[in-house]
């Protein structure tokens, strides 16, 4: 059948202009696509990527992100005595962090952004083991000393080591900056609790986090905990608990994405339908002859489904391959759930990959299916009598 | 027979090609209206927003509150009419968060804002119940709510259960008014506060603030933040207009995305028509031949190309409408479903209808110029020697 | 090629063949009662004015066309009652065409357009190479394969056309006005090159002509007027 595929392709080259305009229609239509899904899974990774399932974070019951949250001191240190809390030496392994929102000037831009401000315990690095400082030195207690995460040095001027940030009327130095990987922690700056909360004038805890001791069952802690009249508190694993925060930013973007693609394809299926109704319609002879010969019905409708799958194959590598390009940008919002900015990337996945490239077959045969069926419908002597 | 005539019979020579051409700039300028009314939609809280108002806060962030004994001073400034004060409540009602915004406001709050319309008899009733709530036409009919029911709300911020009765339902002034808001006493939030939360008292959100006529405000708004400059609660004073704009750019990454895909939807309906245009006039490359022979001049033979492309536009807007008109129709909630808590307002703007009008107009005639720019300039022998 | 050494029994043999088509709602004969027989290794010019029905009959001994009623018995088979794939099959493997003009598929080589009928027989690549270059031998064009239609000319293109006709060895050639688009020399030239497929290989030819003198090189001549067999 390779004879087939030959007549589908030269036809291909006959007729550039009209299959590179359609080329580039479905190229275009796969690269918001595919630009959708890696955003998706930019903040899938960080925002639920962000954490441990072998830590666990402590809020105040009812509360949905750390900024609304408190937690007493006394409360604090009693929850953090409990045996299920991971230890090193006879200190809970674990960090009982204040956290805030503070509004700061991004780069290039004339507006602000709210950056999520963290005071950290001493065991901060330690039980977030996927943050590391990558420049500097750690902030030294009690100190107005503070830790930038990548993305807010990034995006955020003044971020340097040895720069000072304005905070509540204080100076703030910067004496170290901070990798979190994948994770939202590079979207904020840490300082130590002990001489933040002062500041924030607050005396209770936004959050603890330890990490859950060896053997303990976690579906066994949490309803112990959260029953416990002394705590009145929430419980869950930490990666459980950012990847809800980003419920309705990532629900955001499925829709709207969603609804950008499946009209955009709609557009570009009618693009290829139109183009290759004008391919049938051009080779109505040819047809013709091809049937008289002896080729059958079904021939016919697989070269000419064959011939828009090519020109849909090579759109849809061509948008993959733009949207790859993005993963060089970076992008960063502000969470509606917690009104604090996030930084996430475009994504790109094998499957994803895979997603685009088959979504591009797939208007391909859609757009195909019809004109090939009808080129397939044609009369044998109808067809042989068109003058070419 | 004279051009239009012409002009319509070659459109419909190709009846299916046409038609196509036809559905798929009509479902392209859909997902481009779509995607610009939700910018728009976006900009709801602007464009509601009084330039003669200022809003204070905390110029450190949203999360930090400001003492109360700011109010007066405040009153004080020249060119300041009255300041109310407000909370942003931000609690769960049936189990959902940002259904509609819950607000605890002092009486000047009501002041403040005259474009919610209730009757004196539901002011004096709220004001005299200290569980009191006001709610909007909105959320009034949203979930059937009448004056004397009660409105249940767990608390995020402020944790427990809190119940209000309505005391009467806000009709806004115009369509731009955004009637999805609740409102209950401040006194009664600072009392909880004091007594059962333990939390901090005394500590309003936000003020608000009218301006007397002819006050300039940027210099009213400078005025009130050197007041308090160099304080432990400094303030960032601006009108309400830059106050919602800035939560709009919080989403900004967002908002560009969204313009750069609108603009990907314009190159789209480009293509298809290009395509469609390109097709049509190199199969009638040899009669647009024959009619330079004739002697039509190329003015006629411009008229009748882009005539052609112009006429596919219309189509395309008319099949546009036909779809917008029973969409509008509709509430925000039915056309949005879940994206509705995010967008209360959402109606087509007379300028999003211009815009597109444009943008159709021009690419109609983009579409047709190569083509036609071609045709013209070729020699008329040439053409004649092509086959049909 | 195999000499086909069934001279002298009959090939095609058809039946009270009745046909009509509807044209703007009216009913137009276009073949009455028509019976007719073929003898293997005939060469037979179908002719008649325009209207006669001899394109018609042409189309219904090919399996182009089924009749409205009437038998259509060939090499055997009773092919008036096949479904559309079962004649699309029997063509591929029975019948042979050359049309009056574009009869070449215009992106495909000379080479790859007379190999076109092997692709629908079981046989290796190897084996449809052979027989297409030895096809376009017999034709004389075995120089011209790797061309394309349009750098031809007219009576190359036919040949290429008759190349591909016989290239599957099929039991009837069948030719709609093989001449009619061509000059008298390269007319004289092709009519040459069926004759010599009649002759030397026994190649069974139906041509459909108005020419009287394409006529002169078939083994008999068969008249129709207005739907039926005169003579």
């Amino acid at each position: 059948m390779s004879l087939v595929f030959t007549y589908s392709l030269r036809h291909l080259l006959t007729r550039k202009t009209t299959a590179f305009l359609t080329v580039i229609g479905i190229a275009l239509v796969v690269f918001v696509f595919v630009a959708t899904l890696m955003l998706s899974q930019g903040l899938k990774e960080t925002l639920a990527g962000t954490g441990s399932s072998e830590n666990v974070i402590v809020v105040r019951s009812g509360a949905q992100n750390e900024m609304m949250s408190g937690i007493a001191r006394e409360a604090a240190n009693a929850l953090l005595a409990e045996p299920e809390v991971a230890r090193v030496g006879d200190q809970p392994l674990a960090t009982s962090d204040s956290v805030v929102l503070v509004s700061l000037k991004k780069r290039g831009s004339a507006e602000p952004s709210n950056v999520t401000i963290r005071g950290v315990g001493e065991q901060a690095l330690s039980v977030r083991p996927q943050v590391r400082l990558t420049a500097g030195r750690n902030f030294t207690p009690g100190s107005r000393e503070v830790l930038v995460g990548k993305a807010i040095h990034d995006g955020f001027s003044g971020t340097e080591i040895g720069q000072k940030i304005r905070l509540f009327g204080t100076e703030w130095e910067v004496v170290g900056l901070f990798d979190g990987g994948r994770s939202a922690f590079n979207s904020e700056i840490w300082g130590d609790v002990n001489a933040f909360m002062p500041t924030f004038k607050r005396d209770q805890f936004s959050s603890l986090l330890f990490k859950l001791a060896p053997g303990v069952d976690f579906a066994k802690l949490k309803p112990r905990l959260e029953n416990d009249k002394r705590y009145q508190v929430s419980v869950m694993r930490e990666n459980d608990f950012y990847a809800a925060q980003s419920d309705f930013l990532a629900t955001f973007i499925r829709i709207i994405g969603g609804f950008i693609s499946v009209v955009f394809s709609l557009g570009a299926v009618i693009g290829a339908m139109i183009t290759m109704y004008a391919a049938v319609a051009s080779r109505v002879r040819e047809i013709g002859i091809l049937r008289a010969i002896g080729f059958r019905r079904r021939a016919v409708f697989v070269a000419f489904v064959l011939e828009c799958l090519m020109i849909s194959l090579v759109g849809g590598v061509l948008g993959v391959a733009l949207a790859s390009l993005m993963s060089f940008v970076a992008f960063s919002t502000t969470n509606f759930s917690t009104f604090a900015e996030v930084a996430f990337d475009f994504t790109l996945t094998p499957s994803i990959v895979v997603w685009g490239l088959g979504f591009s077959l797939l208007m391909g045969l859609v757009g195909g299916a019809l004109p090939a069926r009808a080129a397939s419908r044609l009369k044998v002597l109808d067809a042989i009598r068109q003058a070419g | 027979m004279d051009l239009t005539q012409l002009i319509i019979r070659n459109t419909l020579r190709r009846r299916l090609r046409s038609l196509l051409t036809i559905v798929g700039i009509a479902v392209a300028l859909f997902a481009f209206t779509m995607i610009r009314t939700l910018i728009q939609a976006w900009h709801a809280g602007v464009e509601a927003s009084a330039k003669d108002r200022l809003i204070t806060r905390n110029a450190t962030s949203l999360v930090f509150y400001l003492p109360l004994s700011y109010q007066e001073k405040i009153a004080r400034v020249s060119g300041v009419e009255r300041v109310g004060r407000a909370n942003w409540f931000g609690g769960e009602y049936k189990e959902e968060r940002f259904n509609f915004d819950q607000f605890a406001i002092d009486e000047n709050w009501l002041d403040v804002y005259p474009e919610f319309k209730f009757s004196p008899e539901a002011r004096q009733a709220f004001l005299e119940d200290r569980r009191g709530a006001l709610i909007g036409r909105d959320v009034a009919n949203k979930y059937q709510l009448k004056v004397g029911d009660t409105v249940q709300i767990k608390g995020t911020i402020f944790p427990g259960l809190w119940e209000f009765t309505v005391r009467g339902i806000m009709e806004g002034r115009d369509a731009k008014t955004i009637t999805r808001i609740l409102l209950f006493n401040w006194d009664y939030l600072n009392e909880r506060n004091k007594t059962e939360l333990n939390r901090e008292s005394d500590q309003p959100g936000i003020f608000v603030i009218q301006l007397k006529s002819g006050a300039n405000p940027a210099v009213v708004a400078k005025e009130i933040d050197q007041l308090f400059a160099n304080s432990y609660a400094e303030t960032l004073t601006e009108t309400e207009t830059a106050f919602q704009q800035s939560f709009v750019s919080m989403s900004g990454a967002i908002i560009t995305t969204l313009n750069v895909v609108s603009g990907v939807v314009v190159l789209i309906i480009l293509l298809v028509l290009a395509n469609t245009m390109f097709m049509a006039v190199r199969e009638r490359y040899r009669e647009y031949s024959i009619l330079k022979a004739i002697g039509f001049k190329r003015r006629q033979l411009r008229t009748l190309i882009f005539g052609e492309a112009l006429l596919l536009v219309s189509g395309g807007l008319i099949l546009l409408a036909l779809f917008l008109i029973p969409i509008f129709l509709l509430p925000p909630e039915k056309i949005l479903g879940p994206l509705n808590v995010f967008f209360p307002i959402f109606t087509l703007a007379p300028s999003t209808i211009l815009l597109v009008l444009v943008v159709a107009t021009v690419l109609g005639a983009v579409s047709a110029a190569i083509p036609y720019s071609d045709i013209a300039r070729a020699r008329v022998t040439d053409g004649l020697r092509r086959l049909g | 090629m195999k000499e086909q050494d069934l001279t002298g029994q009959t090939l095609i043999t058809v039946n009270h063949l009745t046909k009509s088509y509807t044209r703007a709602a009216e009913k137009l004969e276009v073949l009455h009662d028509v019976s007719v027989t073929v003898q293997s290794g005939e060469f037979v010019a179908l002719m008649g004015p325009s209207g006669s029905g001899k394109t018609t009959l042409l189309n219904i001994v090919a399996g182009l066309d089924a009749p409205d009623s009437g038998e259509v018995i060939v090499a055997g088979e009773k092919i008036a009652t096949f479904s559309e794939d079962q004649l699309a099959d029997w063509r591929a493997q029975n019948v042979g065409f050359i049309f009056q003009f574009y009869n070449l598929l215009p992106v495909l080589t000379a080479l790859e357009n007379v190999s076109l009928p092997l692709s629908l027989l079981p046989m290796s690549k190897q084996e449809r190479e052979e027989r297409a270059r030895f096809a376009l031998e017999v034709v004389g064009l075995a120089d011209r394969h790797k061309h394309f239609p349009a750098q031809l000319s007219g009576g190359q293109e036919q040949r290429v056309a008759i190349a591909r006709a016989i290239v599957s060895d099929p039991k009837i050639l069948v030719a709609d006005e093989p001449t009619g688009d061509l000059d008298r020399s390269t007319a004289t030239d092709i009519l040459e090159l069926l004759r010599k497929l009649n002759q030397e290989y026994k190649k069974t030819i139906l041509m459909v002509t108005h020419d009287p003198a394409a006529a002169e090189y078939a083994s008999r001549r068969l008249h129709l007027d207005k739907g039926r067999v005169v003579d």
